[in-house]
């Protein structure tokens, strides 16, 4: 019985001995997660100005290729790429792209192997960062720049402040892609949303481009009294009712140093500012300017409206111009516009950012050879290519592209000729996120109270430590 | 003693490859899941300890509530619209002699359909264009039209139709295995007693039912109750927070707001929610229970 009762008390000690040391060391993990930072621990964005867009339509010259290297490594070997937008589309843009920067790359590397992890939409991103948790990311990575400050301050990616395209980027794209001082990525392109409208169908009604939110107003009702929606909506996919609502923010900020104020505790995100950017959308909302499927639709069916002449306008980013006139090539394609949104008295502000970012995974084998990848994958024939047809607008000055679509070159002029600032910077992605709530919530009949915004202001001293503070 | 103390090695050996990883792989992250509930933690940087406070802000988060009430709902709705249904068709398909393979494949359909497939199918019917519309309108109920998805008071039944609609095979399968284990003299003998069809399935079918009832209720209240691709695909949990649920919340902190800690406490407050609701479920449906 003794035996029987030993036996018993050592079954289940084993499992408990087990169970604590289990305990124990998940108490103590992840303790240096964020050590070893490459950053000093200094501040995110380190935002070194607010004029975000000087580098579009900008002169500087000298974009850097990897065919400026001094010797040729003739070492086989491969080297690997993550992203979520370097897979086929039907264009075939992609493909061509990747062929061009293999060739620059293998200007210096002609036996290197380039391995592609392409995984499209949010997936790669949570991928990602699991990837990076665990040291086991791709050697080159891609990412946004809400990704930035926390792959720099954990030391997941190499510092690439002495690389060349550091001297050809300023404004938006140098401060999206620095944390404490340093460069940690390439930017690629330069990336706005505003408002796109159907140039054919303006011409046919009359229509100028509005300069004032009541010119807007006066449009919206002149295209509704002719049967067509002033807007398409297509608010069923969160992050076009999300993106929406960051359109209408910054004219009414009032200052680019709004969200540096609410981080700072100097403004509140339940002020007039945030009142009055839901208020007008509020006005478009009880107008029916947004149509009859705003919340039935996503982004497929919302570009569609646009494309069959069913709505006037969209509101979205640079991608629209290339997109619709190359969806519309079977009808002899659609020439598009664009324009900031107005703001009420003509001086709007728009957001400006960066979309793809390129860094080095820290715990690469080589730097260097990831680091030429970084080069080639910016050399400056390799972004004409990708560049051209698709739409997009490199954030690395000197690189001219005579863009096809007139949408395209109105883009690039409104970018150049309006003021703009770097949005949601110290904002928390859950604070957007209550935004695009409270608007679907004025599309499904309910009133915007301006009580709703205590819902973004909780969500914002919640989850502010979650952000990078701004330098002071 | 010795040689006993020599055998429960021997036993524990055997079960240690399977026992350690169940702990590595269960049990660790489980246990650590607490620690991080009191964390505010990015996922990255060190956690930072705060105590209880993601669970109050939970608590005054206006959101979790609206979707702790939705979770009932749906579970709720799994509950009675959903067993029912499926006894209702168990019980007619019962006696549906040769045709009963055929429609247990039919309703069964749903339940092995892609969901990606299902949720496009089902966002074209509710579309404010779509087919539910036009059928309303076909009939001269065109002002009960509304984009059913969107709107606060129609995307919830919306939703708790496609649910059943998936769901209720399952049920029909298990019902018809539990039917068919009930011996048929005890039907011949309450027809001898001259017993009406309400008496039989009162006294004999419902009680002889109950372990497949128990297993069909568990099963719809464990998935229900942890609701999230059907609100995540079709409506993303809109208008508002109209169709929100706890696991939607819970997967938006984690991974779209990089906020781990928080959306630990929300797991854990689910695990204690799921927990009592199964435990309540279990110990009334099981106390239902007859043998034979």
């Amino acid at each position: 019985m003794k035996n029987a009762r030993t036996r018993k008390s050592v079954q289940a000690l084993i499992p408990a001995s087990i169970l604590a040391l289990g305990l124990l060391t998940a108490c103590g993990s992840n303790s240096d997660a964020g050590g070893s930072g490459a950053s000093g621990g200094s501040n995110a964005g380190s935002a070194e100005n607010t004029e975000a867009a000087s580098t579009a339509g900008g002169t500087a010259s000298g974009t850097a290729t990897a065919s400026g290297a001094p010797t040729q490594d003739t070492e086989a070997f491969s080297i690997s790429v993550a992203s979520w937008n370097l897979g086929d589309e039907p264009l075939g843009i992609v493909k061509a792209y990747r062929e061009a920067f293999e060739k620059a790359y293998k200007v210096k590397y002609p036996n290197a192997t380039i391995e592609y992890k392409n995984t499209p939409g949010e997936a790669y991103f949570d991928l990602l960062k699991a990837q990076m948790a665990s040291a086991s990311a791709a050697d080159v990575v891609q990412f946004q720049s809400a990704q930035l400050p926390l792959f720099a301050k954990a030391g997941y990616i190499a510092d690439l402040s002495d690389m060349p395209f550091v001297a050809n980027i300023d404004g938006a794209p140098k401060t999206q892609s620095s944390y404490g001082g340093k460069v940690y990525a390439a930017p690629f392109d330069l990336n706005s949303n505003g408002v796109w409208y159907n140039r054919k169908l303006f011409e046919d009604n009359g229509i100028q481009v509005p300069k004032t939110w009541d010119e807007l107003m006066q449009t919206a009702e002149t295209l509704k009294a002719k049967g067509i929606a002033p807007f398409a909506g297509g608010f069923k996919d969160a992050w076009v009712a999300s993106m929406t609502v960051s359109v209408f923010l910054p004219n009414e900020y009032g200052s680019d140093t709004f969200e540096k104020d609410v981080y700072n505790g100097a403004k509140k995100l339940n002020g007039p500012e945030i009142q009055a950017a839901f208020n007008k959308l509020q006005t478009l909302v009880d107008k029916g300017y947004f149509g009859s499927n705003a919340l039935s639709n996503g982004w497929d069916l919302q570009r569609k409206d646009f494309e069959d002449g069913k709505a006037a306008m969209i509101i979205h980013g640079p991608y629209i111009g290339g997109l619709v006139n190359s969806e519309m090539k079977d009808q002899g394609g659609m020439e598009t516009g664009f324009f900031a949104l107005p703001s009420d008295k003509g001086d709007p502000t728009l957001s400006v950012s960066v979309g793809v970012l390129t860094g080095v995974n820290a715990h690469t084998k080589n730097v260097q050879r990831a680091k030429d990848l970084v080069t080639a994958m910016h050399d400056t024939d390799a972004i004409i290519i990708r560049d051209k047809d698709a739409g997009v607008f490199p954030a690395i000055k000197g690189i001219e592209i005579d863009y096809k679509e007139i949408g395209n070159k109105d883009f690039l002029s409104v970018l150049g000729s309006t003021k703009s600032m770097i949005q949601g910077q110290f904002m928390p992605a859950s604070v957007g996120d209550v935004y695009a709530k409270m608007f679907t919530k004025m599309l499904a009949g309910k009133a915007f109270s301006p009580s709703w915004l205590d819902e973004a202001d909780s969500a914002f001293t919640r989850d502010k430590g979650l952000v990078a503070p701004p330098e002071q | 003693m010795k040689s006993g103390f020599r055998h429960a090695w021997v036993e524990l050996s055997f079960a240690a490859p399977a026992l350690i990883l169940f702990l590595i792989i269960v049990v660790w992250p489980f246990v650590s899941s607490f620690y991080y509930s009191l964390t505010q933690w990015d996922g990255f940087s060190k956690p930072v300890f705060i105590g209880f406070d993601n669970f109050v802000n939970l608590f005054k988060e206006p959101g979790f509530l609206i979707a702790l009430r939705n979770t009932l709902l749906f579970a709720l709705a799994g509950l009675l619209l959903s067993n029912t249904l499926s006894l209702a068709l168990a019980l007619a398909l019962n006696k549906a002699g040769r045709a009963q393979t055929v429609l247990r494949t039919i309703f069964y359909l749903p339940g092995v359909v892609s969901f990606v497939t299902m949720s496009i199918v089902w966002t074209m019917i509710y579309h404010n264009d779509g087919a539910l519309n036009q059928l309303l309108r076909s009939i001269g109920l065109g002002s009960a039209g509304r984009e059913w998805l969107g709107t606060y008071d129609s995307v919830m039944p919306a939703l708790i139709v496609i649910m059943v609609w998936g769901g209720v095979g399952f049920g029909v399968i298990v019902f018809l295995a539990g039917l068919g284990s009930i011996p048929s003299e005890l039907y011949e003998a309450a027809n001898l007693d001259g017993a009406g069809p309400w008496s039989v399935f009162r006294r004999i079918t419902f009680p002889l039912l109950m372990p497949s009832i128990t297993v069909v209720t568990f099963l719809g209240l464990t998935t229900t109750l942890r609701m999230f691709d059907l609100p995540f695909i079709m409506t993303n949990g809109g208008p508002g927070d109209a169709s929100n649920t706890i696991s939607l919340i819970i997967y938006k902190h984690a991974f779209s707001y990089s906020n781990y800690g928080y959306a630990t406490a929300g797991g854990i407050i689910l695990f204690l929610f799921v927990c009592v609701v199964s435990m309540l479920q279990l110990r009334l449906t099981r106390s239902k229970e007859v043998q034979i």
